[in-house]
């Protein structure tokens, strides 16, 4: 325990990085999987005088779409030494140019030069700060990817599709003996090899061991191979749901009875399962999955709801309906009153009327620490 | 009596089943590794139930809380009393006859200017917990953040990966000004901590290391707003109860359980011998 309280560094006590080599990521794109999108509540009544049948925008399912602030900059030459460029192949990241200088306005030949009086019409340029957010200096392809999927995959049908491969695959390593690459880094294939996956036959017995049928030679060295990077690598990792639907309705459902019991097998399992739909299960609910679909209940249970107004739409959209009831996203103030009875314009027209508030009336959250630095 | 009722069989089964099958709480929990970056799980471990299972214990989470926030304190506040405030201590007019109130010397708490009564002086603020109980404090707050998902454990050696370009970049110096540097590690930090569900729109989290790692230290203190690295000394158990999740280095972790089980392993020797500490950390999958 500390015996005296945190402060944060002296900014200027920071120094330049030293480099460590890029640990291996996985460099496989991901099928993107959109989660499925909450039922809307039409008919609720809302504690504002805004149309009743518009969702609020913190209620609303999906996130704004948000423009990417995409601007043009050109970096001011402060202390910047010359720079050598690298080799075009080495050179995902685009650093700023070598500082150039312009010759001083008394030096300049050209006769038809006149000096600028005022800095209208001139480029705006950014700062060093937002270097990198230019898209230009930082190409999407040199973003992080990490190992789990991109994107969560929440449709129930699609995750019991994923388990299933999971598990298909987990299987037909373990039956060719290949224990050690259990535990290993399994690439994503093509279409095909996953339907060739899909196609494998899986059987349990009464005490739940599986046993797999098919081509799986093929299946096992689809999995282990290591792309040589001269090609695009497949980013096939999960079907469409309609797809998934079908593939459920056709296959034997006896394959859920598999086992887990197997630490093995299970973390095996798992660890693809994360890959495929970016599902973490947590440690301690690892005790109680003892077949793969104990598994797919674990996943296809529904995150729980971040606020209470959602779990009230999604749970118990009943009490939003109620015709006595006014239903209010968040807690109502008085300046939510004054905006019903439309009050709250008023009161801004004769702030603004008198000069005293230019803008809201809200004052944001940072002001005061704004104040504290000294920026404001 | 000839009308006494016998119980249901069932019932009786049943209550003999209970009675013959007490709970036992499995000894040891399972945990996974993860590689810091990537977030890939590497192997599968078992951990004592004494360590990252115990019983939520409100009351001595909040006795632990209260006692660090006490020996925190810097206990330095101090104001001067009219004994120490400079200045002739000399009467400022005569008691009487002047038409004016009747007054002391300069000093008097009354005056602007004048002592503090009964002002701040430095003091210890700290005050005392039984180490047995703060350790179960400690591991209780752990197994809180194990019980709800919210304990992220990575491979020894966590650390910020940059990329190699990067690295080039530095040494050929094409990013000498610091806005350069520090915006790089930033949006670096930024996309490995939203692609791993650990950022900002996930709640914050912690990172605990056995010691100080340049770049992960260094860009975390460029997001406040997506979490804070800490390295073992500066860790108690309000850091581990504050933000999202904890995501700690294994060595840490075992650095942490290890110095706060005193309530688990006596320090008396039973026939020359000390009574181990649980065992923890075993590898069942690798």
């Amino acid at each position: 325990m500390r015996r005296i309280s945190r402060f944060s560094k002296p900014s200027g006590a920071r120094l330049a990085s030293t480099v460590r080599p890029l640990a291996p990521l996985c460099t496989t794109p991901r099928a993107a999987t959109k989660p499925s999108p909450s039922p809307a509540v039409n008919t609720a009544r809302f504690y504002s005088s805004r149309q009743p049948d518009q969702l609020p925008a913190s209620l609303a399912s999906g996130k704004p779409a948000v423009p990417e602030n995409v601007e043009e900059i050109v970096v001011e030459d402060v202390g910047l030494q010359k720079y050598t460029p690298e080799p075009p192949q080495q050179r995902a990241f685009v650093p700023p140019p070598a500082p150039s200088v312009a010759e001083p306005a008394d030096a300049v030949t050209d006769t038809l030069y006149t000096p600028a009086t005022s800095a209208e019409g001139l480029e705006t340029i950014g700062n060093l700060k937002s270097w990198w957010d230019n898209p230009a200096h930082w190409p999407k392809s040199s973003n992080f990817v990490g190992f789990k999927a991109k994107q969560k995959v929440q449709n129930p049908v699609l995750l019991e599709a994923a388990v299933r491969r999971a598990l298909t695959e987990t299987l037909v390593m373990k039956q060719l003996g290949q224990e050690d690459q259990l535990t290993g880094h399994w690439g994503l294939q093509d279409k095909a090899q996953h339907d060739a996956v899909l196609a494998l036959d899986v059987r349990v017995d009464s005490d739940g061991n599986a046993t797999v049928t098919g081509d799986l030679q093929a299946v096992a060295e689809g999995l282990v191979a290591k792309g040589d990077g001269s090609s695009v690598e497949p980013t096939y990792a999960l079907p469409s749901a309609a797809e998934a639907l079908a593939l459920k309705e056709q296959a034997d459902q006896s394959w859920k009875g598999t086992s887990l019991q197997d630490a093995r097998l299970k973390f095996a399992v798992l660890k693809r399962v994360m890959q495929l739909t970016g599902q973490v299960v947590p440690d301690q609910k690892l005790a109680d999955i003892a077949t793969a679909r104990g598994l797919i209940a674990t996943l296809q249970k529904p995150p729980k709801p971040k606020t209470l107004s959602k779990e009230i739409q999604t749970k118990k959209p009943e009490l939003v309906t109620l015709p006595n009831v006014a239903f209010s996203p968040k807690r109502v103030t008085r300046g939510h009153k004054d905006q019903a009875l439309g009050r709250f314009k008023l009161i801004e027209a004769e702030f603004r009327k008198r000069d005293l508030q230019d803008g809201p009336l809200s004052v944001p959250k940072s002001r005061e620490r704004q104040h504290w630095r000294g920026e404001a | 009596m000839a009308t006494e009722a016998t119980l249901p069989s069932a019932t009786s089964n049943l209550t003999t089943t209970f009675m013959t099958t007490p709970w036992r709480p499995s000894p040891a929990v399972p945990v996974t590794v993860y590689d810091f970056q990537t977030y890939e799980p590497q192997r599968l471990e078992e951990w004592s139930s004494k360590h990252l299972h115990l019983p939520m214990r409100r009351d001595i989470l909040h006795l632990a809380v209260i006692f660090e926030g006490d020996n925190t304190r810097q206990g330095t506040a101090s104001s001067k009393t009219r004994y120490e405030v400079r200045g002739s201590h000399k009467k400022l007019r005569p008691q009487k006859k002047t038409g004016d109130a009747r007054v002391g010397d300069k000093q008097s708490p009354l005056r602007r200017g004048g002592g503090k009564t009964f002002g701040p002086k430095p003091r210890d603020f700290g005050t005392g917990m039984n180490r047995k109980v703060y350790d179960l404090a400690w591991r209780t707050a752990l197994s809180y953040r194990y019980r709800r998902g919210e304990l992220v454990v990575c491979e020894d050696g966590m650390e910020l990966s940059m990329p190699h370009e990067f690295g080039d970049m530095v040494k050929h110096g094409a990013l000498r000004h610091q806005d350069l540097i520090d915006g790089f590690k930033a949006k670096w930090a930024r996309q490995v901590l939203d692609g791993n569900e650990w950022g900002r729109a996930h709640g914050r989290s912690t990172f605990i290391t056995t010691d100080r790692r340049k770049n992960l230290f260094s860009a975390m203190d460029l997001l406040p707003q997506y979490g804070l690295a800490l390295d073992l000394e500066d860790v108690d158990v309000k850091d581990l109860l504050t933000t999202g999740r904890l995501v700690v280095e294994r060595k840490a972790l075992a650095e942490m359980i290890r110095s706060h089980q005193s309530d688990l392993c006596s320090k008396v020797f039973i026939n020359g011998v000390r009574p181990s500490p649980p065992e923890t950390g075993k590898i069942i999958v690798e």
